[in-house]
């Protein structure tokens, strides 16, 4: 079951990434789907799932795009295993500290690559305002996803129908 | 990850070749659902602002003319001394135009992925490029996708030269903007000046435009320090075209040939 979770999202995160870039949407292009991705697979509080699947992720992310291959694989095999420590160690209080959380990872995910890529090709290492501003939509968007997966849809649902029935 | 430290510059690695393979169906669907939602956006678009739209293209059509009749006797007489001087055309062929399927904007790498590859003629070192100038070079190439280097990558170094004067250098970009180094502190470079590419690279043929320079002020040594802005609008790229590289000096052959 969490080898398909794992599966399943990793190549959700790779389709989101081509088609938000071929629809040219400026904000969820900058999302790193993959770190969502790696985030949900953590949630389950499964070391080698998010670990696996954020090694996975990121080395589908490195064959499509960086010059580097293994440099997303480890940086999101490190930050899946750091996701479930976080989420074993502690409770989370709500959208905006899981949106702050994934931001501050994306950040940490974009230094691990910059720092690999001035070690091993010679890259200047270098740290944009892109790439501050893909972390805080990152954040966001993983804010607003996590606050629709954990609200109560059936019950706003039943509610609203007992509404209309009264 | 360290053994590529070491082989910098080869073809595609094996990992790259299964990996494409392997993402070809989903990278091509998610394309492909991407275009059908553009198509349906553009077809309402273009149902409800047809009759702007037309009165705008009528009048850039007027004008265009205008200015292909300008230009054809200037070019009727380039091709007359072109046959004469027996000199092969500065712009390469176009091998395939191709849709742009993610870009990597990350630190200091601007790298993307295009939807064209060895089947649709795509080689290695082919350049790219859009109407408006350079775009960046492809680095390695599956059946159905290649992956490029922009100019703008820190990684990325094209022969340039300053058209208006004709002095040469190497055109660098550092994640966003570009430079041009090694031009003498001597040289006459003015902001709006076109750079263009010097065809002296064995890898991007002479005459396509880089950018503008926006800034020039005293560097180090004997050099200025001189910024461009990019030809190519590198935020908001479609398609490319894929040129034919130039011929390098390895082969053995000369651009000319």
């Amino acid at each position: 079951m969490k080898a398909l979770r794992v599966a399943i999202s990793t190549l959700a995160a790779a389709g989101a990434t081509v088609l938000f870039a071929s629809l040219r949407a400026p904000l969820l292009s900058s999302v790193d789907w993959f770190l969502l991705a790696v985030a949900y697979q953590a949630a389950s509080a499964s070391f080698i799932a998010a670990t696996v699947g954020g090694a996975l992720g990121g080395l589908i992310e490195d064959v499509l795009l960086h010059p580097l291959k293994g440099a997303h694989a480890f940086a999101k095999a490190l930050l899946g295993y750091a996701f479930a420590l976080v989420a074993v160690r502690m409770v989370f209080g709500g959208a905006l500290v899981v949106a702050a959380t994934i931001a501050i990872a994306e950040l940490a995910n974009d230094v691990l690559v910059a720092a690999l890529g001035r070690l091993l090709l010679g890259t200047r290492f270098a740290i944009t305002s892109a790439d501050l501003g893909g972390s805080v939509v990152t954040g966001a968007v993983g804010g607003l996803l996590y606050w629709a997966w954990r609200f109560p849809w059936k019950e706003e649902w039943r509610r609203r129908q007992r509404r209309r029935l009264r | 990850m360290s053994a590529q430290a070491r082989q910098k510059g080869r073809g595609p690695s094996l990992l790259e070749r299964t990996g494409f393979f392997v993402l070809s169906p989903l990278v091509a669907g998610s394309h492909q659902a991407a275009q059908a939602e553009k198509s349906v956006a553009g077809s309402i678009r273009s149902y409800f602002g047809a009759r702007r739209e037309n009165e705008v293209l009528r009048r850039r059509v007027s004008s265009l003319e205008e200015q292909v009749f300008a230009l054809r006797a200037g070019a009727e007489d380039a091709a007359h001394l072109r046959a004469l001087l027996k000199l092969a055309p500065f712009l390469p062929a176009v091998r395939a135009a191709a849709p742009i399927l993610s870009i990597e904007e990350r630190g200091s790498y601007r790298r993307a992925l295009i939807g064209a590859g060895a089947d649709s003629g795509v080689l290695p070192r082919s350049p790219l490029a859009v109407t408006a100038g350079l775009v960046g070079r492809v680095t390695s190439v599956s059946p159905r996708f290649a992956k490029a280097i922009l100019v703008t990558d820190a990684d990325s170094a094209v022969g340039g030269r300053i058209a208006r004067t004709g002095e040469q250098g190497v055109v660098r970009g550092d994640g966003g903007e570009l430079r041009i180094d090694y031009v003498s502190a001597l040289a006459d470079v003015r902001p709006g000046d076109l750079v263009e590419t010097a065809g002296i690279d064995g890898i991007f043929p002479r005459g396509i435009p880089i950018g503008t320079v926006t800034r020039v002020t005293r560097g180090k040594a004997l050099f200025l320090a001189i910024r461009l802005a990019p030809a190519a609008p590198l935020h908001r790229l479609d398609d490319v075209l894929v040129l034919d590289p130039a011929p390098s000096a390895e082969d053995g052959r000369s651009p000319s040939e």
